[in-house]
């Protein structure tokens, strides 16, 4: 180093390095590069601020997603839930790993089909399916996961209509101790709602039931959770078989899987308290040992995490547009990246790190968006080192969710590349124009 | 693939009925080709009298067969006629032509017609060949009916041939008198029909007959017994048959086929004798008892090995071999039971057979699986407790089907860097698969055994979890094959039947014995790959190939073997849905282009539904020959070590076909492969385009229509796979 860094002048009061409420010590070292490709290089190809994504990371968490269930169940499916990142160079990547889709949306269905997704390979779920919705999955013989009483009878309509025999999965809810029950989707397993769903597909005999399907929520970090949900399914999908005959070719735990961020009411940073793939599968497949099922015939496990597969992929560099310092203390940073693109740091404390080396103390910092909003807070009061205007942050783990949920809101959104296993770059999402918005509106004959 | 320009367009009735009848002629030589049909029916028109005898026997044949609704393929290839036309050739040559003849032959041919549905079901149960024992049958019965028909033997009339040397003359009398023509002139054709059929029936023949010319000069006495004609026609035939079409040639097959002679020859010196006191001429009897001897004697043998018996459908002496190579090369198993590696996933050999830790000597035949993690460490952590490794509690598997013969549950787990000497195997369970042959896993979990002594175990099923018990200082699963039921039992060689090997992309191997640092698994059945190939039953596609146009109707037949028929030409390629393969067999009986383009684009698919899955399998060389390199290489073939283009496949779905593409390893001097195939499917309904492309040129097929196969031709019912495509 031949010059020494500038270092700003500032007050701290003296405070214990370890855990603490604002999380642990964090950004004692700069992440300058991204799988190795510079920040600052990012940024001056493609501008700030800049979503990016691993793919060796995308490929290595299906991977160890994927063989931490195949090593303890016989049939493994991973189906791409396509709403928590739906860029086609993200699907892609998992499709060519052997991944399914997951939709929740007409809209999500056509995107999955135009990406290249065969029509079979898609899981069809939602509370809101429409007629033409579901005609166009019955025509490509997708799997539709029936959400209601009212849906079962307007698939049977249209599939009568159609004259096929589509196969369709039910979504159950049920209770697990300890979490919130999410008895809006689906149908209820214990009080028998389910049940009487099945009896009435097979009654009406214009549909095969293949699969069962539940969803305990999101974001859990108790493995055991689901080993509870997986045994109350494979108790169902046993009764089910003795009393009904029905031969299921899936059972569907759906996802929720925690990624590595830190849920804002969370005590220990995501990185510690997040469970490895390992003890979920643990769980789950102890569960479906108590399948009765010949072995040869046994359901496909299918997994819909999202996620804990992404979220690890994505990055956020946004570059420090000013500086304040606020009447209570803190440092006060405005970065060109605020909510309206990392929509999950309304409930995460993102992992947030200096893109460049720097020195100096750490001091509490307030990081704001760019919005002209109060509520525009990407992190409030973190531990984080002085920087200037120009000098860029990289928030990590922000790859889930982020990119389907961020709002053209003020300003315009952002590019996102991908980095290449061979450490290539390539956009993957130009960034957003003026024309872009103006092409979507119309003006009235009397205001032109 | 010159095949592949000769066949036409699918076949208006007449033309099958051609075909039928030259198939009837060939059969008699062992072959289905119209074309050995072709020369023998000239070498017949060198006597008007066997001539028509002989056509008006197989005519009346077929027509009983078709009238009696005989098995339609049997009748197409000729198997019910030939005995007739012997027949009608003996009784044509024998007493000439006359109303009264003509009413004896018109009244038995049909009724060996039914003497061969008989004996067909009299020894095909046995598993044995008809050969020409209904033709003997029906012609000493005649021969005894004689004096009621009021006929005398009136002998046929010879050639008149003198511009070759005697020698070589009677030499092809000899030959001709097979058909009851003891001319040059027919011997000639029957010869070129011979050299024809098969190079290799051609060199055995030649070597019986020197055998026979041996054996002459050996026996002075011989040349004088009047019976050198009809030995060396037995000798001829003996040797085809026994070296070529009911063995695999070889030079085994060879030393069959000369002791097959020997006994021949002792048969019709010892037996012409009596018969001919009886009033009996000796004809064909002593190759049909040789030949039934000899294949029964040979199924007492421990191995069937050299000479092997061909144990599928026989064609020529040519395909029986090239079919029994690629058979070999194809499917190769160390043992009647396959193995599969003992647990679920991807997994590291960390120790392979002749392992630096503890594989050696007695117990070399050892493999130890763990599990690498993302980080591509064994463990997560620092790995000083059992519970940090990613394999710790894991699935072990059978590996192949048994029944539980001794179990240990109870060794306490080890903690890491510890071993437990005094309970070597730690947690074990000992698999029986048959006499001598056992499997073991070893150090697994305290208590996590699910299986006890007695039971029957499926492959695949759960045995217990790994651990970290006995001699192991770390979690892992040790597998071997054993000769006894004790742990420690001298080891097996085990290879791992149709294992994948995972590196940068994903390879399948028939016979995997994992070495250190491999990444393994097993390959996983999946059922949408599985429905690609489940072919609706009785349904004819229709395909276009160039300007021609084929029907491949997809069926059973009676043992359950499912196939793909081209009925016109009596062609079928069978194929099996079973042990995570679909595998196509070489084409029985003739061939079709679009079989063959199937055959070779279809070859052996592995029902996994990775699309990075690579793979390797063999066709037969022989059919992708040109007709030249191909009569050039026939005659050395039975001594040659191996012969067969090794493939490599690859497939990928693509949106609702799936593709499968391959090509052969050897390279023409561009260096491309020399065949290259294609072909696409639809699920559930069958393969929609295949190609091959040879030597630069490219065959195309194409589906056009499908229809339902009904006899009364009125399309079935759609069933659901109909309405899904």
């Amino acid at each position: 180093m031949s010059k020494p860094l500038y270092e700003r002048p500032s007050l701290v009061r003296h405070q214990m390095g370890m855990m603490n409420k604002f999380g642990r010590v964090q950004g004692t070292k700069p992440l300058t590069h991204i799988d190795g490709v510079a920040v600052a290089d990012l940024i001056a190809q493609h501008g700030s601020p800049l979503f990016v994504f691993s793919q060796s990371t995308l490929i290595k968490r299906y991977r160890e997603l994927y063989q931490a269930f195949a090593r303890r169940y016989a049939k493994v499916r991973i189906a791409w839930s396509y709403k928590t990142n739906y860029l086609e160079a993200i699907c892609r990547t998992f499709h060519r790993e052997g991944a399914w889709a997951e939709v929740v949306s007409h809209f999500e269905f056509d995107k999955a089909v135009l990406t290249g997704v065969a029509p079979d390979h898609i899981h069809f779920n939602g509370p809101n399916k429409p007629d033409e919705a579901i005609e166009a999955a019955l025509r490509g013989r997708a799997m539709l996961h029936i959400d209601n009483f009212d849906e079962l009878a307007r698939i049977e309509r249209i599939a009568e209509r159609l004259n096929v025999r589509p196969r369709v999965a039910l979504r159950v809810n049920l209770a697990v101790e300890g979490l919130q029950s999410w008895s809006r989707f689906g149908l209820n397993l214990e009080s028998g709602q389910a049940r009487e769903a099945a009896v009435r597909l097979l009654s009406g005999g214009k549909a095969e039931l293949v699969g069962l399907h539940c969803h305990i929520g999101t974001y859990i970090l108790e493995p055991a959770a689901y080993g509870i949900a997986a045994t109350k399914l494979v108790q169902f999908a046993n009764q089910l078989r003795a009393d009904l005959g029905v031969q299921l070719s899936f059972i569907d735990v759906g996802g929720g899987f925690a990624s590595r961020n830190t849920l804002a009411a969370q005590y220990l940073p995501g990185d510690q308290a997040a469970p490895s793939f390992e003890r979920y599968a643990e769980a789950i497949c102890d569960a479906l040992a108590g399948l009765d099922y010949p072995p040869q015939e046994l359901p496909t496990l299918v997994l819909e995490t999202g996620r804990a597969l992404v979220d690890d992929a994505g990055y956020l560099i946004s570059s420090v547009a000013a500086t304040k310092r606020l009447p209570d203390g803190r440092r006060g940073l405005v970065l060109d990246a605020g909510v309206n693109l990392l929509f999950t740091a309304f409930w995460y404390k993102h992992d947030v790190l200096p893109a460049q080396e720097f020195s100096g103390t750490l001091e509490p910092t307030v990081m704001y968006g760019p919005l002209c909003m109060n509520i525009d807070v990407l992190r409030d009061t973190v531990q984080f080192p002085p920087l200037s205007v120009g000098e860029r942050v990289v928030f990590r783990n922000v790859g889930a969710y982020n990119v389907t949920q961020w709002m053209q809101f003020i300003t315009l959104r952002p590019a996102v590349v991908l980095i290449g296993q061979d450490g290539r770059v390539a956009p993957i999402r130009r960034a957003e124009k003026v024309e872009d918005l103006r092409s979507f509106e119309q003006v009235p004959e009397w205001l032109r | 693939m010159a095949a592949l320009a000769r066949h036409g367009l699918a076949e208006s009735r007449p033309v099958q009925a051609g075909r039928a009848i030259l198939r009837t002629y060939a059969a008699v030589l062992f072959s289905r080709a119209p074309f050995v049909g072709v020369l023998l029916l000239l070498a017949t028109m060198t006597a008007p009298r066997a001539l028509c005898g002989g056509l008006l026997a197989v005519l009346l044949a077929l027509a009983a067969a078709r009238l009696l609704e005989l098995d339609h393929e049997a009748v197409h290839d000729g198997t019910y006629g030939a005995s007739a036309l012997l027949l009608g050739l003996g009784i044509g040559q024998t007493l000439g032509l006359s109303v009264a003849t003509l009413a004896v032959l018109s009244v038995l041919a049909p009724l060996c017609v039914v003497v061969t549905g008989a004996l067909r079901s009299l020894l095909g149960s046995a598993n044995l060949p008809l050969l020409s024992i209904p033709f003997l049958i029906m012609f000493y019965l005649m021969l005894g009916l004689l004096p009621f028909a009021g006929l005398a033997y009136t002998p046929p009339p010879s050639d008149t041939l003198t511009i070759l040397p005697a020698a070589l003359l009677s030499v092809l009398r000899s030959i001709g008198a097979i058909f009851f023509l003891p001319r040059a002139d027919a011997g000639a054709l029957l010869l070129l029909a011979l050299v024809v059929h098969s190079r290799i029936a051609a060199l055995l023949a030649v070597l019986a007959a020197a055998t026979v010319f041996a054996l002459k000069l050996a026996l002075p006495a011989l040349a004088d017994s009047g019976q050198l004609g009809v030995l060396t026609l037995n000798a001829v035939f003996t040797a085809i048959a026994l070296g070529g079409v009911w063995f695999v040639p070889s030079p085994a097959s060879l030393l069959w086929a000369l002791l097959g002679v020997l006994l021949c020859t002792l048969l019709t010196l010892g037996s012409a004798e009596p018969m001919y006191r009886l009033g009996l001429p000796i004809l064909i009897v002593p190759f049909n008892l040789t030949v039934l001897l000899m294949l029964l004697g040979s199924r007492q043998r421990a191995w069937d090995r050299s000479p092997k018996s061909v144990d599928f459908s026989p064609g020529t002496p040519e395909e029986n071999l090239a079919y029994f190579r690629t058979r070999l090369l194809r499917f190769r198993w160390l043992y009647p039971t396959r193995f599969r590696v003992p647990v679920r996933g991807t997994w590291i050999c960390t120790q392979g057979v002749d392992g630096a830790l503890s594989h050696k000597g007695r117990w070399r035949h050892a493999f130890d699986f763990e599990v690498r993690g993302p980080d591509g460490k064994l463990h997560e952590g620092e790995g000083t407790s059992p519970k940090d490794y990613y394999c710790y509690r894991l699935p072990v598997l059978a590996a192949a089907a048994g029944v539980v013969a001794k179990v240990e549950n109870a060794v306490p787990d080890n903690d890491c860097g510890k071993i437990n000497l005094q309970q070597n195997w730690g947690n074990y369970v000992v698999l029986h698969h048959s006499s001598g042959l056992y499997s073991l896993v070893a150090h697994l979990q305290r208590g996590s055994v699910k299986v006890g002594v007695g039971q029957a175990v499926r492959q695949g099923e759960l045995l217990g979890l790994c651990g970290n018990s006995g001699r192991s200082p770390r979690p892992h699963v040790h597998f071997q094959l054993q000769s006894g039921n004790r742990p420690g039992d001298p080891t097996l060689p085990c290879r791992f039947t149709d294992a994948v090997s995972v590196e940068k992309t994903e390879r399948v191997v028939a016979d995997l014995c994992p070495i250190e640092q491999q990444l393994v698994r097993n390959l996983e059945h999946d059922e949408e790959r599985n429905a690609f190939f489940a072919f609706p039953y009785r349904t004819v596609w229709r395909f276009r190939i160039g300007k021609l146009s084929e029907q491949i109707e997809s069926d059973i037949d009676v043992n359950g073997q499912p196939l793909l028929r081209q009925s016109d030409y009596s062609a079928r390629l069978y194929y099996s849905l079973a042990d995570g393969f679909f595998t196509t067999y070489d084409s029985a009986g003739a061939t079709t282009p679009g079989l063959q383009i199937l055959r070779a684009a279809l070859s052996r698919i592995p029902l996994d539904a990775s699309d990075s899955l690579s793979w390797t399998d063999y066709l037969p060389a022989r059919p992708f020959r040109s007709s030249i390199g191909r009569v050039l290489t026939d005659i050395g073939s039975p001594f040659l070590h191996r012969d067969g283009i090794e493939m490599e496949y690859a497939m990928q779905r693509v949106g609702t076909t799936l593709v499968v593409a391959g090509e052969s390893r050897s390279r023409d001097r561009h260096g491309r492969p020399r065949l290259r195939t294609r072909a696409e499917l639809a699920l559930g309904s069958g393969p929609l385009r295949a190609s091959i492309t040879l030597r630069g040129q490219t065959w195309t097929m194409e589906r056009e229509s499908d229809r339902s196969a009904t006899s009364g031709g009125a399309p079935e019912a759609a069933g659901p796979e109909a309405v899904a495509a």
